[in-house]
């Protein structure tokens, strides 16, 4: 009877924890940054992770998991375009960009004059058409001229001396404007 | 010559952090602040290794006892910065040589400048220490500002800033003085103002910063 018993426990177990597990079908979250609010995944607390339509969330906390309810088709679509962004900059490191916008993550950018200096030092490089900085994401959106290319490398050169660090970059396939105004959006 | 070293060493001892405009190589800056008692404009460029060179100019008048003024080149350079995600820590020193005068005794000039400041999105706070040395007199204007944002601007907005200062400048008829500031920055231009109170009683007092 016990045998029985504990057989039935390791059961139930099983089904929980495999229902609990995305299933095969699930595509896994490819970032490490919440999707509502771009904090660090783990930074405010144990992350919130679930699946939605066959597509696995991870947020930094409960509160994101609200926005993310009133509007799931914006943060799906942000995670798809992500998704790309890393792939297509895994496949660029250290080579040239190949597109037409680059999108730097930097650290100790936090206030105007910050944001100047990196303008500045971009806007002054022959390849580069259009710069903008956006304070709240830590991101400098570049966008160069058709035909120019900026490898990773030499981007990570320029944050540096400009007195910054480089956290990331991505080679996104949407337009300059069209980030620009998603990031000017989220900032608000 | 006395009163020099030990202006020196008050200043090197009072670990401080001077807001030295560093900024990235190429780039052009202006510094100004107009003050009651206390004065001083500084203009330069940066260059790469984080080092700064240009003008300074500095004025120290209370009213009472000899004035102390300045003009010299300046060299600024930042020691350290800590680039963290969502913050961002410097510590500066600077110093110039040139030409200045405490009453009616011209003479050559010196200028020693720390500056240390951490800020993140909402809060910043600044130490700054400026000592200036001229034949037969020296000053030292030691400043203490911390800041908060009401609410958080992009580069392209104006973005607003409330600061409170705390300023102790030695010499005759100086001394403690305090007072709330209003700063609103926007791109490349700083705008500051504020009112200060002090046993002269309260006074307004301006700054500007910018890059170009």
């Amino acid at each position: 009877m016990k045998k029985i018993l504990h057989l039935c426990i390791c059961l139930i177990g099983l089904t929980a924890i495999a229902g609990a597990s995305p299933s095969n079908d699930v595509k896994p979250y490819p970032l490490d940054r919440c999707i509502v609010s771009d904090e660090k995944l783990g930074s405010m607390g144990v992350p919130v992770v679930f699946v939605y339509q066959d597509q696995e969330i991870k947020l930094c906390c409960k509160a994101c998991r609200k926005d993310f309810d009133a509007d799931p088709k914006k943060y799906l679509e942000k995670i798809k375009a992500s998704g790309t962004d890393s792939k297509k900059s895994s496949t660029n490191e250290g080579q040239s960009s190949g597109g037409t916008v680059v999108k730097l993550t930097v650290d100790g950018l936090v206030c105007n004059f910050c944001a100047s200096n990196i303008t500045k030092t971009f806007s002054k490089l022959p390849e580069v058409s259009a710069v903008y900085v956006n304070l709240a994401a830590q991101t400098v959106l570049i966008e160069l001229k058709a035909g120019q290319k900026l490898p990773e490398d030499k981007a990570k050169e320029i944050v540096t001396e400009a007195g910054f660090n480089l956290r990331a970059v991505t080679y996104p396939s949407e337009s300059f404007d069209s980030i620009k105004e998603t990031l000017k959006k989220n900032s608000k | 010559m006395r009163k020099a070293l030990a202006a020196l060493l008050a200043f090197a001892c009072i670990s401080l952090v001077q807001a030295q405009m560093i900024s990235a190589p190429g780039i052009n800056f202006l510094k100004a602040e107009y003050g009651h008692t206390f004065s001083y404009t500084e203009v330069g460029r940066s260059f790469s290794g984080f080092r700064a060179i240009g003008f300074g100019g500095y004025s120290f008048n209370t009213g009472e006892g000899k004035s102390v003024e300045a003009e010299v080149v300046i060299i600024n350079q930042l020691v350290k910065r800590w680039n963290n995600q969502d913050s961002q820590g410097n510590i500066s020193v600077g110093a110039g040589i040139g030409r200045g005068r405490a009453g009616n005794r011209e003479g050559w000039a010196s200028t020693v400048s720390a500056l240390a400041d951490w800020e993140d999105r909402h809060w910043h706070i600044m130490l700054q220490e400026q000592a200036v040395f001229v034949p037969s007199g020296s000053r030292l204007a030691s400043t203490l500002m911390g800041g908060w944002a009401p609410w958080l601007a992009e580069y392209d907005e104006w973005a607003p800033w409330i600061y409170w200062t705390l300023q102790h400048e030695n010499g005759e008829g100086s001394g403690f003085s305090h007072g709330p500031s209003l700063v609103l920055m926007h791109q490349d231009l700083l705008l500051e103002l504020r009112v200060m109170h002090s046993s002269h009683g309260y006074h307004a007092e301006a700054g500007i910063r910018s890059l170009f």
